[in-house]
């Protein structure tokens, strides 16, 4: 198929891509435009969950066991929807307390326990390390099958053993401090998480529709075969059962406590917010890797016929259909899954078997001269050695187990540490000596059960030696400890080992009184009190004290670059700084050197350094006592304060749910997240379908201008089913954005307002029909007048053509002035619309006086008019003429016996101001304010309905304007309309 | 703790719905039943994530 040193030209390209990748993902961090701070990046850098262990195992155990692989992408999908309760706070601990692998996390909980730290580190390097052989000798094995070269698979999986240490050298060690995030690494691994999808997805979609006919097929096939029982759930015997749940919760157990997912979840962690996305797209991320393992497991057993070499049926399948490149992509998708694994893996333990092993044993050279130099090297030395015993055990014992099998393994390993550690999160009284004796049991329990076993398997231990009469007893038997049958050998393990566990932490716990110490740790993670931090912090230092500790462990370059960053933030200099500041230096620098030496070790480091005196030991232990007092006391008062909101919260809620208008709110990309019943009413759409859909899809009229139009404003929208609704948009003041939009229906409103304006119009051409009628009077008696003389005229006469050419253009100009005056009266009594449109108000005024101009009345009137120029307002122009005509006829009526009228209409900044003044009789001051009530009127019974100034009021407001009266009683009166100048 | 409330009630109802008596019940085809209810579980998880309080997912 491919030469094998072809192949390996093609691994080393793919590791300098790697490279690549991850270089340029660096350089843009430094230049501040990082790729790796989004939430896409984070969820796929959680994928290096999925080894090689999935890729190729995950077929094989399904080609042996059915469907019991699942367990193992089921347990995290279940644990992913507890991360916003339990990883949210882990990371928030971790990042307060600069805290980088689960050992520092534990040890630093109870006590700064160096003795707990230091097991845990160990436990976690001996449980995982087979892990990281499992990865190579799946590297080892699938190069000898795809280059079909039986030998050589060895010596190339150590040149590229140690191409991966130096990766991780490069991208995770480069510096000392280990709480610092490495881009370059997390974006390198989320690359290759999405080149190990990829293959996966391109081989079962050729296996399942390129040499079967899908899955139906598939599966009816090996309903037909010999491993029909596959489909089921093995046997549905008890033992299935039992050990489906122990896969499970361990499988659970790991995706918090494997290092290197602690490292990638909660170290790499740039922002808490991600987890949001994480939770659900890395379950998505794991089903779909997850969708094609049956298929190809079945694939692989229907044409080979044996669940030999199940392992590796990802890569011999499309080998065996001769598909040279989708083989060799396979081979790349399980080479990027190993990869990142035995990157991030060495990388995490290297860092805790430096923090909790080697520094606290070298942290007495630490006034030689090139200390960080030298702790640096050993990190980076312990890295390859880490990766180097993987490689080791890929070639002695691995050969031995299936990859399933070597992973469990880790995960029992790593399932130790949940008791003391989830405990610890949520019980104050859970002690380092509980934790210490329930992590030893556990670990005895997981050693004897799983690796004596393995050891005898491998041959590295003999049946006949006493170990080996031991195992055979059948009280002692490792796979049915203590006689308990039914379990299985995981369940058995995990139930025997977390059994003894927990009830030593317990018990222990329970039983024994915490240290100072262990009580100020448990304050910091249990209740987040950021005052037990400061609890320990009452010896006197300076900054130089304090500069010269960071220097013996860091170098004296970075630790003088700390101090001056800290007093550069303060503007003041560091002989001057307060005891609160020196607190939070101290703080600060302990910090630092939680990164390169672990939490644990550099609390112990100062605390050693800056003595307590005794007056502040005793302060301590009130404060203690004091803090202790104050959370009881918080607590109480925090479950009041709960229940008045959730009164509240309940009262809001009500009140938003029962109101009579549509409300709903929708987030930046106006998609709804609320949508409340009387939005339901109005719309038609039910809440389940609205909710998450665009609102301008769901209410397409409602247009998007409208609602991302910035600050609150209002509109009235007419929907193409003539529906009338108000429309209010209100933004959030949320960084994020969305906004509330609050929709009313006036519908019914418009119809009763255009009613009641057209029997104001109608009401107004009742006032200037006596005017109006004497105007049409006057040319009837005329043309009557004529139409006389013309029947009487005298045909012979010879003034006769003349005469009836003189009338008859006489009766045509009056009837063209009838014509006139009947048009204008058309005019305005036509049934007009809600719309608002462009218009020249000074035009509408014109119109207006034209129609008031024919009432009699107007003749004894001295008019006036000044009009500015005026720019286009946007009005409805039949309301606005109905306001001018109730303006003017209310003059006409003040002065019965003539006067003057002064019109002005100019515009004074966003307004135009239109002022109608008479020189009338005036308005009484007592009825002032009443003027504009509905049903008001000063004019005797059958003059006037009281309802124009009112309808006045409603237009002008309605439009956004105001109208205000002047009056003394026997002067006149001034009505001034102002109305806002809107951009047309 | 409203949220927290949520969050727990989804797992809770995830480990009953993927384990004993009530994976019993697709003993024999329990494949489809798996995957559907994993993408079900996926679908729930990302609601309860856009609709929970605090930081919203940037």
């Amino acid at each position: 198929m491919f030469a094998p040193y072809n192949v390996f030209f093609i691994l080393l390209s793919y590791l300098l891509l790697l490279f690549g990748i991850a270089w340029v993902a660096e350089r843009q961090e430094r230049r501040g435009r990082s790729l790796v701070n989004n939430p896409y990046v984070y969820s796929l850098s959680l994928a290096v969950y999925c080894t090689s262990w999935t890729f190729y195992g995950s077929v094989g155990r399904a080609a042996t066991s059915g469907l019991s692989f699942l367990t193992i992408y089921l347990g995290p999908t279940l644990m992913a929807a507890l991360w916003m309760v339990v990883l949210a706070r882990i990371v928030r601990i971790a990042k307060a307390n600069r805290i980088t692998t689960i050992s520092d996390f534990l040890g630093f909980r109870y006590g700064k326990s160096l003795l707990l730290s230091a097991l845990v580190a160990a436990v976690a390097v001996v449980g995982v390390i087979p892990y990281i052989g499992l990865q190579i000798k799946a590297i080892i094995s699938t190069f000898e099958i795809i280059s079909h070269e039986p030998r050589g698979g060895a010596a190339m999986g150590l040149v590229i053993t140690l191409f991966l240490g130096g990766f991780a050298i490069i991208f995770g060690a480069r510096r000392l401090d280990a709480s610092e995030r490495h881009g370059g690494l997390v974006f390198a691994v989320a690359f290759e998480s999405l080149v190990k999808l990829v293959a996966f997805l391109l081989v079962g979609v050729f296996v399942t529709y390129g040499v079967f006919d899908g899955f139906a097929d598939i599966f009816a096939r090996i309903d037909r075969s010999p491993f029909a029982g596959l489909q089921s759930l093995e046997g549905g015997g008890e033992t299935a059962y039992s050990e489906w749940f122990a896969l499970l919760v361990l499988s659970m157990m790991a995706i918090l406590f494997l290092p290197r997912q602690f490292q990638m979840a909660v170290v790499e962690n740039c922002d808490e917010r991600h987890l949001r996305k994480a939770v659900w797209l890395f379950p998505l991320y794991l089903f779909l890797i997850n969708i094609f393992v049956l298929p190809i497991a079945f694939a692989g057993l229907l044409l080979s016929g044996s669940p030999q070499g199940a392992d590796y049926f990802v890569l011999s399948v499309p080998l065996g259909q001769g598909m040279k490149y989708l083989s060799l992509m396979v081979f790349l998708g399980g080479f990027s899954a190993a990869t990142s694994m035995v990157i991030v893996e060495s990388l995490a333990l290297s860092t805790m078997a430096m923090n909790s092993i080697v520094m606290p044993a070298l942290i007495g050279f630490h006034e030689h001269r090139r200390f960080p130099t030298i702790i640096l090297s050993i990190k980076r030395l312990i890295i390859l050695a880490v990766v180097y015993l993987g490689y080791l055990f890929a070639v002695s014992i691995g050969e031995f187990y299936s990859l399933v099998d070597i992973g469990l393994k880790s995960f029992e390993a790593v399932a130790l540490f949940a008791p003391a550690f989830l405990l610890g999160l949520y019980w104050k009284r859970g002690s380092r000596t509980g934790a210490i004796a329930g992590l030893c049991a556990g670990f005895a329990v997981w050693f004897y059960t799983l690796i004596i076993p393995a050891l005898f398997k491998a041959g590295i231990l003999t049946e006949s030696g006493a170990l080996g009469r031991l195992t055979s007893s059948g009280f002692l038997d490792p796979n049915a400890l203590f006689g308990l049958h039914g379990l299985g050998k995981w369940g058995n393990s995990l139930f025997w080992s977390t059994f003894l566990n927990l009830t030593l932490y317990v018990g222990i716990s329970l039983a024994t009184r915490p240290s100072r110490e262990e009580e100020i740790q448990a304050l910091l993670f249990v209740e987040s009190d950021d005052r037990a931090r400061e609890l320990p912090l009452g010896a006197s230092v300076t900054a130089a004290d304090i500069e010269g500790i960071l220097a013996q462990y860091v170098g004296a370059d970075q630790a003088s670059g700390v101090i001056q960053d800290f007093v550069a933030a303060r503007a003041v200099a560091a002989p001057e700084l307060s005891v609160q500041e020196l607190r939070a230096l101290r703080f600060e620098a302990e910090r630092v050197l939680s990164g390169a030496i672990g939490s644990s070790l550099s609390s112990i480091i100062f605390e050693d350094k800056l003595v307590l005196s005794e007056k502040e030991r005793s302060e301590l232990s009130s404060s203690l006592q004091q803090i202790t007092a104050s959370l009881r006391l918080s607590r109480q008062e925090l479950a009041q304060t709960n229940l008045a909101l959730s009164y509240l919260q309940e009262f809001s809620a009500n009140i938003i749910e029962s109101a009579p208008v549509g409300i709903t709110s929708v987030d930046s990309s106006l998609r709804v997240n609320y949508w409340n019943r009387g939005m339901e009413l109005l719309a038609g759409i039910g809440r389940e379908v609205a909710l998450d859909q665009p609102v301008d899809q769901l209410l397409p009229w409602l247009r998007r201008e409208l609602i991302l139009g910035g600050a609150q404003h209002e509109e009235v929208v007419q929907t193409p089913a003539q529906q009338c609704f108000r429309v209010n948009v209100s933004p959030f003041k949320d960084p994020s954005g969305g906004v509330v939009i609050i929709l009313e229906d006036i519908t019914e409103k418009t119809k009763m307002e255009e009613q009641l304006l057209q029997a104001s119009k109608l009401a107004s051409i009742g006032r200037l029909t006596a005017g109006i009628s004497h105007e049409i009077g006057n040319p009837l008696a005329s043309i009557s007048s004529l139409v006389q003389e013309l029947a009487a005229l005298d045909d012979s006469s010879s003034e006769g053509p003349e005469f009836m050419q003189d009338s008859l253009n006489a009766i045509n100009g009056h009837l063209e002035r009838i014509s006139r005056i009947v048009r204008s009266l058309g005019d305005f009594a036509r049934v007009s619309t809600s719309r608002k449109v462009a218009s020249d108000i000074r035009e509408i005024f014109h119109r207006t006086t034209e129609l008031v101009k024919y009432d009699k009345r107007f003749r004894r009137i001295r008019y006036q008019a000044e009009f500015e120029a005026i720019p286009p307002l946007l009005v409805n122009p039949d309301q606005i003429e109905q306001v001018f005509l109730n303006l003017l006829l209310n003059a006409l009526d003040a002065m019965p016996e003539g006067g003057d009228l002064r019109v002005t209409m100019r515009r004074q900044g966003p307004e135009v101001v239109v002022q109608v003044e008479d020189t009338g009789r005036g308005i009484d001051p007592e009825v002032m304010d009443r003027v504009f009530d509905p049903f008001f009127t000063t004019k005797p019974l059958g003059k006037g309905t009281g309802l124009g100034l009112s309808i006045c009021y409603g237009t002008v407001r309605d439009h956004g304007g105001t109208i205000t009266i002047k009056s003394m009683k026997g002067s006149g009166t001034v009505f001034t309309v102002r109305l806002p100048i809107a951009h047309v | 703790m409203q949220d927290v409330t949520v969050w727990i009630a989804i797992f809770i109802l995830g480990l009953l719905c993927l384990n004993w008596p009530l994976l019993g019940i697709f003993h024999d085809r329990p494949f489809a039943y798996l995957l559907v209810f994993w993408l079900f579980f996926v679908f729930l998880v990302g609601r309860a994530a856009r609709g929970g309080k605090g930081p919203p997912a940037p």
